[in-house]
């Protein structure tokens, strides 16, 4: 019973970790950095979702969807503003540009999280779970009614976001523009429009994970840099590769820090994982599913 | 002649700087004929902003009404805020600029342990007087110490005044801490576990919750597993409302008693549901809620300079330490100066403590002038004062 | 079809191009020859659009062109397969001819789009579902031209096709270049193969330096070696 308990907890927070993952692994891919504004859009699209809900009053399920336009939004406009100006700027090489694209990144993580603090500093807030009914019980067993969304939406967006990449024709602009740029102009791919594609949906799979775990969690303006941290540990377990690897190893993230937690010492599941990330980066920098020429450097 | 009138020159001179230096030396910085300058140091932005202005304010009103009362000895407060971020660097940064650029008479500031501490040692050197206003680590008011005075309860007694309730009830034997690991909550660690042990309760050890706590299964499941009597939890308000959240669902069903980083009705509103509040307790500073008579002065005082502001727990930290600045202010009398101030301070004795439930005591060599606090807790539903037993 | 004139680029303060002015008639088949740094492929990247010219104008189809990016340029019907290839080596083969053909024409239509081009390279029928990057250097260059073809364009440009291949593909290759040819199809062939180049080109410039030192029609280069020695090796 409890080790059902620890797992479907362990299980939930990782489907938050893979979708986290998931966003940075889409900016890692097309632009070859670690996005480090990721957990902002994590915080925006909780806190869009609360005014949307709280103050405006729209529905609950109108707020989701108000949300994650948002979020969607915010990529598109974030990458146009930021990220496009020196990514074209042809002036620097290619690794001055990513340096100075991840700078660009940690300053957006500064100014959005400064920008919140303006209007969401002086309290902690609460966005209600989606359903009514907090908890249900099978067979004993207590389930978060709000922890089984998030199991079920996290898997049917993640088989949504693969099926997208493999079968509709922007997924695979996209993909042939992370895979080779100068190829995909040469395919006639507008690829300033896949950049800003790419960005928009990280930031919807940071904006489900922030509307999911709102409920779970409180709002502050603070509340994206664990999150960052722990979605970046799944994307390095899932090797920066394939969108069933980030998912998986969000879940191996989850399920391992909950009951390392439990049954080893509960002071070192928030150091667990950094510890990931430097010892994937050592020793498997390919992750546990990827295969080491597909990890682009 | 000529020599006699260049050396009766030179003694005018000599005597006329002697007479000059005198009057700076006598001249104490930050007082005018009309104004006393104090400068207050609060984290208006950055990670602790939610506990900003509501203590800068909840110190202010007193000054505010005092100044709208006449002043004190002729004198108006005037005062100089700055923001430290609740970083260390920018708090020692606004202390200097506070003391050597705005040259104020004394300090009212600090609001974030870790970040207040460094600004000790300066305000000890440049033998500026401060009142501290909601920073509760212990060392930054331990002697040897001639100038930091606090007039409220310090972070390492609310582990007496809980280990104390707890061993008031016969049913409370094995006592577990769950808690975060950063400065604000291990200050409290050691006088806990040592007040525990004194009255002969079995202490099970110390449970880690990290501050930005998302989930506390792992940790509501090991309390379980210890079977403990009472829970004692050292956490922030966003942590240990994630803990009592999943220890009602969890059905960790025990007496829970918070420190002083909570208040029963901000846990309230933040849960957002009484069930997961039904065993929590909490260390108050107060003498009473926020909703009963003794708090009623302090409630319509913040009203009537701060409509703005929420009528919250934290609007009255700083209150306590307001009043024992003015308190002596007036002692020290018309011919002010910052020994004499720091005198007055040390000679402040059962003075009642506004808000706060201690009356303030301070000594020349102990400057915590606030030892007590009471123990609230949910009884039917509603927050009550609880006295310091078991009820 | 393509008029280029007075094209000055380059990268960085660095100028490759200092007045470059060609031009590839509809129907033929012009090479580009010259030896390594003579400014071969930054002429076929200014023409794209993949830098930006500094000077001089280039005209498609009496269309201005030489302001655009790559994907415009691609638009008005001009494909480059470039010197590295640039295939996306975790694609299928398949995907490869998809991407190429999908820009430029409408969804009903890419199967047959794709069936057209497979019958230049039946050798990759067989491959259609692996990924580029595990096939083989000539089946590379296969999916490259294929790719490129799969959009249709009214203008092939081919930069150093035959580097790295076997000499019996070479052969292949030339046999393929005449063949798109006759299709109507205007190509510019960039070679340090002189060989090839004069066997399957009607027009020859050769650049040196950054610029256009020679030109005319084959047959006054008929001298392979003297060719090869005065300005390319």
């Amino acid at each position: 019973m409890e080790i059902a308990t620890l797992l479907s907890v362990g299980v939930s927070n990782g489907c938050l970790y893979g979708l986290v993952g998931l966003g940075l692994v889409l900016v890692y891919n097309a632009q070859g950095i670690p996005n480090f504004a990721h957990g902002e859009l994590f915080m925006a699209s909780a806190f869009a979702a609360y005014t949307a809900n709280i103050l405006f009053g729209l529905s609950y399920a109108l707020s989701m969807l108000v949300a994650i336009v948002f979020a969607f939004a915010l990529g598109v406009v974030v990458e146009f503003l930021a990220i496009r100006p020196i990514a074209m700027n042809r002036s620097l090489g290619r690794a001055s540009t990513e340096v100075a694209i991840v700078l660009s990144t940690v300053g957006l993580m500064i100014a959005i999280k400064g920008l919140a603090r303006i209007p969401w500093g002086d309290s902690v807030r609460k966005l209600p779970a989606a359903f009514s009914t907090e908890t249900i019980s099978v067979g004993g067993l207590v389930l978060s009614t709000q922890r089984l969304l998030i199991i079920v939406v996290a898997f049917v967006l993640t088989i949504a976001i693969s099926l997208f990449f493999s079968k509709t024709s922007l997924g695979k602009k996209m993909r042939a523009t992370s895979q080779n740029t100068a190829g995909a102009m040469l395919v006639g791919i507008n690829t300033g429009h896949i950049y800003s594609a790419t960005w928009g949906l990280a930031a919807i799979c940071g904006g489900v994970a922030g509307i999911l775990a709102a409920p779970l969690i409180f709002l502050y303006p603070d509340m994206g840099t664990r999150m960052l941290l722990k979605g970046f540990a799944a994307a390095c377990l899932g090797g920066f590769g394939s969108v069933g690897g980030v998912f998986v190893g969000g879940l191996v993230m989850g399920i391992v820090e909950i009951f390392f937690g439990r049954y080893l010492a509960t002071s070192m599941m928030d150091i667990f994982a950094p510890i990931i990330i430097i010892v994937v980066l050592l020793f498997r920098p390919q992750g546990l599913f990827g295969s080491r020429s597909a990890v682009r450097v | 002649m000529m020599k006699s009138s260049l050396k009766l020159t030179a003694a005018a001179a000599v005597a006329a700087f002697i007479a000059t230096s005198d009057i700076a030396l006598a001249e104490e910085a930050g007082l005018t004929d009309t104004t006393i300058k104090i400068g207050m140091i609060g984290s208006l932005t950055g990670p602790a902003a939610l506990w900003g202005w509501p203590t800068i304010n909840g110190a202010k009103m007193v000054y505010d009404d005092i100044n709208a009362n006449g002043g004190i000895n002729g004198r108006k407060i005037e005062l100089v805020i700055e923001d430290s971020q609740c970083q260390a660097p920018l708090a020692l940064a606004a202390a200097k600029k506070l003391i050597s650029r705005d040259e104020v008479f004394m300090l009212h500031g600090g609001s974030c342990s870790g970040a207040i501490l460094p600004v000790r040692d300066l305000v000890l050197k440049e033998k500026v007087p401060m009142m501290v206003l909601v920073a509760t680590a212990d060392e930054i008011v331990a002697q040897p110490n001639g100038y930091i005075y606090r007039a409220f309860l310090p972070g390492s007694y609310d582990g007496e005044i809980i280990a104390n309730f707890i061993a008031t009830s016969p049913q409370l034997k094995k006592v577990v801490v769950v808690g975060n690991t950063d400065a604000v909550a291990n200050v409290r660690y050691p006088k806990l576990e040592e007040s525990i042990k004194a009255n002969n309760l079995e202490y099970l050890g110390l449970e880690p919750l990290e501050v930005e706590a998302t989930d506390a299964t792992a940790q509501v499941l090991k309390v379980k597993s210890l079977n403990p009597d009472a829970v004692v939890l050292v956490a922030r308000p966003e942590a240990s409302a994630v803990f009592l959240k999943d220890a009602a669902k969890l059905g960790l069903d025990v007496p829970v008693f918070g420190s002083t980083l909570v208040d029963l009705q901000d846990l309230l509103e933040r849960i957002g549901d009484p069930k997961p509040m039904a065993n929590m307790n909490v260390v108050s500073f107060y003498k009473s809620t926020l909703t009963e008579a003794p708090m009623a002065r302090w409630v319509d005082m913040l009203k009537k300079y701060y409509p703005d502001d929420k009528v919250q727990a934290a609007a009255f930290y700083g209150t306590s330490g307001a009043l024992a600045v003015v308190e002596a202010l007036k002692r020290a009398g018309p011919d002010l100066s910052r020994e004499k101030m720091v005198q007055a301070l040390s000679e402040i004795k059962d003075m009642d403590g506004g808000p706060m439930a201690c009356s303030v005591t301070f000594a020349a060599d102990d400057h915590e002038g606030c030892k007590t606090g009471s123990i609230w807790g949910m009884r039917d539903g509603n927050i009550t004062a609880l006295g310091d037993s078991w009820k | 079809m393509l008029e280029v004139s007075g094209l000055e680029a380059g990268y960085g303060p660095q100028l490759v191009l200092k007045g470059v002015s060609m031009q590839v008639p509809k129907g033929e088949i012009v090479a580009l020859l010259g030896g390594n740094g003579a400014g071969k492929t930054t002429t076929l990247s200014a023409i794209m659009g993949l830098i930006s010219a500094r000077k001089g104008t280039v005209r498609f189809a009496g269309v201005p062109i030489q302001s655009k990016p790559a994907h415009r340029v691609f638009g008005h019907g001009v494909a480059l397969v470039p010197q590295w290839r640039e295939l996306f080596s975790e694609m299928s083969v398949l995907e490869h001819l998809d991407l190429g053909a999908m820009q430029r024409c409408r969804r009903s239509e890419i199967g047959q789009r794709i069936e057209s081009v497979l019958e230049y390279f039946p050798e990759l029928r067989s491959h259609l579902h692996r990924r580029a990057g595990a096939l083989s250097g000539g089946q590379q260059q296969m999916v490259a031209i294929a790719r490129a073809l799969a959009s249709e364009p009214k203008l092939l440009m081919l930069d150093e096709p035959s580097m790295g291949l076997a000499p019996m593909i070479v052969s292949e290759l030339g046999r393929t270049i005449k063949r798109l040819n006759e299709t109507g199809k205007s190509i510019l062939l960039v070679e340090q193969n002189v060989h090839l180049a004069l066997s399957v080109a009607s027009y020859i410039y050769i650049i040196r330096g950054g610029t256009i030192v020679k030109h005319g029609p084959t047959v006054a280069f008929a001298d392979e070696r003297e060719l090869f020695q005065s300005y390319i090796g």
